[in-house]
């Protein structure tokens, strides 16, 4: 979770107010995501039919395990964590490995990467923020914006990069 | 930080994997931001940008780690941590994994030590 940690890198108090911005109401409860999102019928539960993401999220939602997503189940999100695969059991290792990863060392030259970047969305009622894609309005072509991205090993000669890895939540 | 050495450093937020969306294995919905983990590239964009603009630090560039995660396994970052990239290409400080050994005092004394700048007073 960023928030504590990025304030202690960030800007000074008035430069954090100064940068908010009027933002889409956030969903007051987790039932209200969920509910608002998935729920094509409006009958106030979710089935497995109408949860479009893949199955090991829908069980850990499910706590109830009753094969539907009702508010009593987001009711019981929280807490202890749920191991992920089968409720109850672990997850089945993979039968194939995975290719080993070579991971970053210090005093060792840094895996370079090419990741795209956050931009804000120039045009008004495009998402607020993009990678630089855009969908097509129906009946239109996609605009040809190119994602911009950043290379680390862009920086190699000119600058040292400090890079803050984390998420929202 | 960011004010003090943002000429001299090139700053990046790495945008990586949830910590504790309400989906995953552990989820935390109270007291933060309730979002899910993101099947798409341009879900993880859209939740960097709420964070981005939510936490008040959108003049600190962003970058979105891939759907596959690869960055975010190749640099052991989840659920957060720190580096420093030093101007030769090599990795001068790697952080403790976060949150308990995630320490912004350290990766400003090391940011000072690749500046040729003399130890913080605070340190």
């Amino acid at each position: 979770m960023l928030t504590a940690t990025l304030i202690l890198l960030a800007l000074p108090q008035d430069a954090v107010d100064g940068a908010k911005v009027k933002q889409e109401p956030a969903p007051k409860t987790a039932w209200e995501l969920l509910v608002t999102k998935y729920d094509a019928d409006h009958d106030g539960k979710i089935t497995r039919a109408e949860y479009s993401k893949e199955d090991k999220y829908f069980l850990r939602l499910d706590r109830d395990e009753d094969g539907v997503l009702t508010e009593a189940d987001a009711k019981l999100l929280g807490g202890r964590p749920k191991r992920s695969g089968q409720r109850g059991k672990p997850a089945p290792k993979p039968k194939v490995e995975a290719a080993k990863i070579v991971v970053a060392k210090a005093g060792e030259v840094a895996p370079d990467f090419e990741l795209v970047a956050l931009q804000p969305a120039k045009k008004a009622g495009t998402s607020k923020y993009s990678g630089g894609t855009k969908k097509a309005a129906p009946g239109k072509a996609v605009s040809k914006i190119k994602p911009k991205k950043v290379k680390l090993s862009s920086f190699t000669g000119k600058k040292p990069v400090a890079l803050i890895f984390g998420s929202y939540t | 930080m960011y004010e003090a050495y943002g000429k001299d450093v090139q700053f990046f937020i790495v945008y990586i994997a949830e910590a504790h969306a309400l989906d995953s294995a552990w989820p935390i919905l109270r007291g933060g931001p309730l979002l899910e983990e993101p099947a798409t590239l341009e879900e993880r964009i859209s939740h960097a940008g709420k964070c981005v603009e939510g936490l008040g630090i959108a003049r600190i560039p962003a970058l979105v780690d891939g759907i596959d995660d690869k960055v975010m396994k190749t640099y052991e970052a989840w659920p957060d941590r720190l580096y420093l990239v030093g101007k030769d290409g090599k990795i001068s400080y790697k952080g403790g994994k976060g949150p308990f050994n995630f320490s912004p005092d350290e990766l400003d004394a090391e940011i000072r030590k690749e500046l040729g700048l003399p130890a913080s007073i605070d340190t």
